[in-house]
């Protein structure tokens, strides 16, 4: 009998308390695009019935000290190694259990983590779990938390290291901290991420969780769970099973991408500025599946707008992290220190990257939509545009009247319509994204300007509607260039850098048009429909190659 | 026969009073006491000497009931002190919170009533649904645990789940 990837997804969604594993998601997501409507049914009737059990479940939590008592908790996975004594339950991670323990010889209170599964845990799981170990204990500085031993015994995989108090996550359940105190703790913790990011460790899920605080409240980073070498040397490749949360994860990885950057844990970083500030996490939906669109798509709300007194510099700097494009982030996060000391002192913050700097990386930043979803329209109306500039060009050359070119554009308009309509409205698949509703609103927008460049030129004219077209001409086709430039640039909001060349250069051709007016139809319609096409098929295969970039797995 | 004929009266208490039960006897005692049973009893016992009803209702006081069989049964069984320790927690635990301090009569019998309505909806459910569900929601257990006390593969306890919480939420509706 085969299993039902549904159930199996609901094992694992629901196998870890508060967290869901959101790379695994992913790729499930990518394997069952068509179960995803139903998962994210049954996450809401999920979340429903575990409302009306929760004051049950409160209720009845059985004290810590009778936990012990039962065999299905602590004894069950057998947990005993040596040189160490267990007190207690601490936590469930992604990958394991952590225990309060004391560690005999030293005489010192330790966090135990374990492999949750013990002696039955995969290889991949065995290899990932020492990586993290050798990893974390890699990195010494004082704001990381110290890894003291790493062992296995009977089956069973642990580390050992440094005990605190609690985590910042405990503490803003109290509410948010001042502004200053989020600044200083902010500033400490980018600077232990820098040193990681120094040694090419990536720690990937920054999040109040994994910010501990000692006894006078320093931070210090732990769980470089998930930290993956930056150089694929190790040649371990474990995406899917590694746990992310969504509500602090990057849009990027979000989105499926598995490339561990520094970019990421600047993300974290603002992350953990935003809850420090509100209390809460950036984006927080109903359902993982819900907070991961929020993650990718949905403006972050300023923390102002939750808390009016912070001050508006250090809402720049969360922001800054925050934005959904890495190139937009801070370049390090040491850079974030940076600011964030700026700010303590009073200072005013860095300066912006340089305009030039700016300007390429708007230039040369990767679509941001899943491709031209309208591209079989957009031919169409290509096409008939063409066909618009040709006829007037062929009025001119016959000496027709200027009434001829309005019956020209109002068919043009009309046919534009229709395929609009065919397409859009009367199709299922109607205008999908923002961007595609953007990208027609620019079109549509264009359109009325050219209409209404066309009234005013024949206006300008003695003979009004009677006068030949080659009098309308040089006064239409400069402005033309203009409307359809400006449509075209404005893709590059919305869609692609390149798209703002493209338009600055149809403005250009404003220029040369004035001077040629007899062939200026000919060459607008021409240049017009060359750049949709080729600027459009270079969009979708652009955005085919990271499609297929983010989801087959690491390359070796 | 009388009896069985008083019962009919008490018997829309009976998934209610399996429930809370249950939710007194740590899982791993349950094979020894019968939540069934326990409830069977204290409803025979009501019914044999009918009881002057408090003024908080009928439940508060087969609940009442229900406790004292419960710890009756884990002291005669002669089960380890935690045991019963936990028991009577955990029943001390559900009378605070249903009498709590800032609650109308009004809230503690909305309370009540919706502790009713999850009892008969979770009855409503095939058995190995029940129990997960219940060793998920009301006692936390994480699927790997559930999967080793069911005796099932994970997989098949997300299926249990599945299909148990999309029943559950059809018969509960909306949390209030």
């Amino acid at each position: 009998m085969t299993t039902d990837p549904l159930d199996e997804a609901v094992a694992v969604l629901l196998g870890d308390v508060g967290a869901y594993p959101t790379e695994w998601l992913i790729d499930w997501l990518i394997a069952h695009p068509d179960r995803a409507e139903e998962l994210a049914r049954f996450l809401t009737a999920e979340r429903s019935v575990a409302g009306w059990a929760a004051p049950l479940r409160d209720l009845l939590a059985y004290d810590e000290g009778l936990t012990a008592a039962y065999p299905s908790q602590g004894e069950a996975h057998g947990v005993s190694v040596p040189g160490y004594t267990i007190e207690g339950e601490l936590g469930r991670g992604g990958m394991g259990v952590v225990y309060a323990a004391v560690q005999v010889a030293a005489g010192r209170p330790v966090a135990l983590k374990t492999i949750r599964t013990g002696a039955f845990a995969s290889p991949r799981d065995a290899a990932l779990f020492r990586l993290e170990a050798a990893t974390a204990a890699a990195l010494d500085h004082p704001n990381i938390v110290p890894v003291y031993e790493v062992g296995e015994h009977g089956g069973v995989l642990y580390f050992s290291m440094k005990r605190f108090a609690s985590t910042l996550a405990q503490r803003l359940r109290r509410g948010p901290l001042a502004a200053e105190e989020v600044a200083r703790l902010g500033a400490v913790v980018a600077r232990a991420v820098h040193h990681a990011h120094r040694l090419r460790v990536v720690h990937r899920d920054l999040k109040p969780g994994n910010i501990l605080l000692d006894e006078v409240g320093e931070p210090h980073v732990a769980d470089f769970g998930l930290a993956r070498r930056l150089d694929a040397s190790t040649g371990l490749t474990v995406s899917g099973t590694v746990t992310g949360t969504a509500e602090y994860m990057a849009p990027e990885q979000a989105r499926g991408e598995r490339q561990p950057t520094e970019a990421i844990d600047v993300y974290g970083l603002g992350g953990i500025l935003y809850a420090g500030l509100t209390g809460r996490p950036p984006f927080r939906g109903p359902n993982p599946l819900d907070t991961m669109a929020q993650v990718q798509f949905a403006p972050v709300r300023p923390p102002r707008e939750v808390r009016p007194d912070v001050p508006a510099d250090l809402e720049r700097i969360c922001l800054r992290c925050l934005a959904k494009d890495p190139a937009d982030r801070y370049p390090s996060a040491e850079a974030v220190a940076e600011d964030l000391d700026r700010f303590l002192r009073g200072e005013a913050l860095g300066d912006r990257p340089a305009v030039f700097d700016r300007l390429w990386k708007v230039l040369t930043r990767p679509p941001h939509v899943p491709g031209l979803a309208t591209l079989p329209a957009l031919w169409w109306m290509t096409g008939l545009d063409f066909a618009r500039h040709a006829g007037v060009f062929l009025l001119g050359w016959y000496g027709a009247a200027v009434g001829w070119v309005w019956l020209l554009f109002l068919a043009m308009a009309l046919g534009c319509t229709a395929i609009l309509w065919r397409s859009h409205v009367a199709s299922p698949r109607a205008l999908v994204t923002r961007a595609e509703f953007a990208s027609l609103t620019f079109a549509a927008g264009s359109l009325v300007g050219q209409v209404l460049l066309l009234v005013a030129a024949t206006l300008s004219l003695p003979g009004a509607l009677a006068s030949p077209t080659a009098e309308v001409i040089p006064r239409l086709y400069p402005g033309l260039a203009v409307a359809i430039g400006l449509a075209i640039f404005a893709h590059g909001v919305t869609h692609w850098g390149a798209f703002y060349l493209a338009g600055v250069g149809v403005m250009l051709l404003a220029l040369p048009l004035s001077l040629l007016p007899a062939w200026s139809p000919l060459i607008l319609g021409t240049v017009t429909i060359f750049l949709v096409v080729t600027l459009g098929g270079a969009l979708n295969r652009q955005v085919a190659r990271m499609r297929a970039a983010a989801h087959t797995p690491e390359s070796p | 026969m009388h009896e069985r004929h008083a019962l009919d009266g008490l018997e829309e208490h009976r998934a209610y009073l399996v429930l809370v039960a249950r939710l007194l006897l740590p899982p791993r005692l349950r094979s020894s006491c019968d939540p069934e049973d326990l409830a069977q009893q204290t409803l025979l016992e009501a019914c044999r000497t009918p009881p002057a009803v408090p003024p908080e209702g009928l439940r508060a006081y087969l609940r009442r009931a229900l406790r004292n069989n419960v710890l009756d049964a884990l002291k005669r069984g002669g089960k380890a002190a935690p045991a019963a320790v936990e028991a009577e927690r955990s029943s001390a635990r559900l009378e605070d919170w249903l009498a709590a301090e800032d609650t109308s009569p009004s809230d503690r019998a909305a309370r009540e009533e919706r502790l009713a309505r999850l009892a008969t909806a979770l009855a409503r459910l095939t058995e190995a649904q029940r129990m997960a569900v219940e060793l998920k929601h009301l006692r936390g257990h994480s699927v790997a645990e559930i999967a080793a006390l069911l005796g099932r593969t994970e997989a098949a306890v997300g299926g249990l789940l599945r299909h148990g919480i999309r029943a559950l939420r059809d018969l509960l509706g909306e949390p209030e």
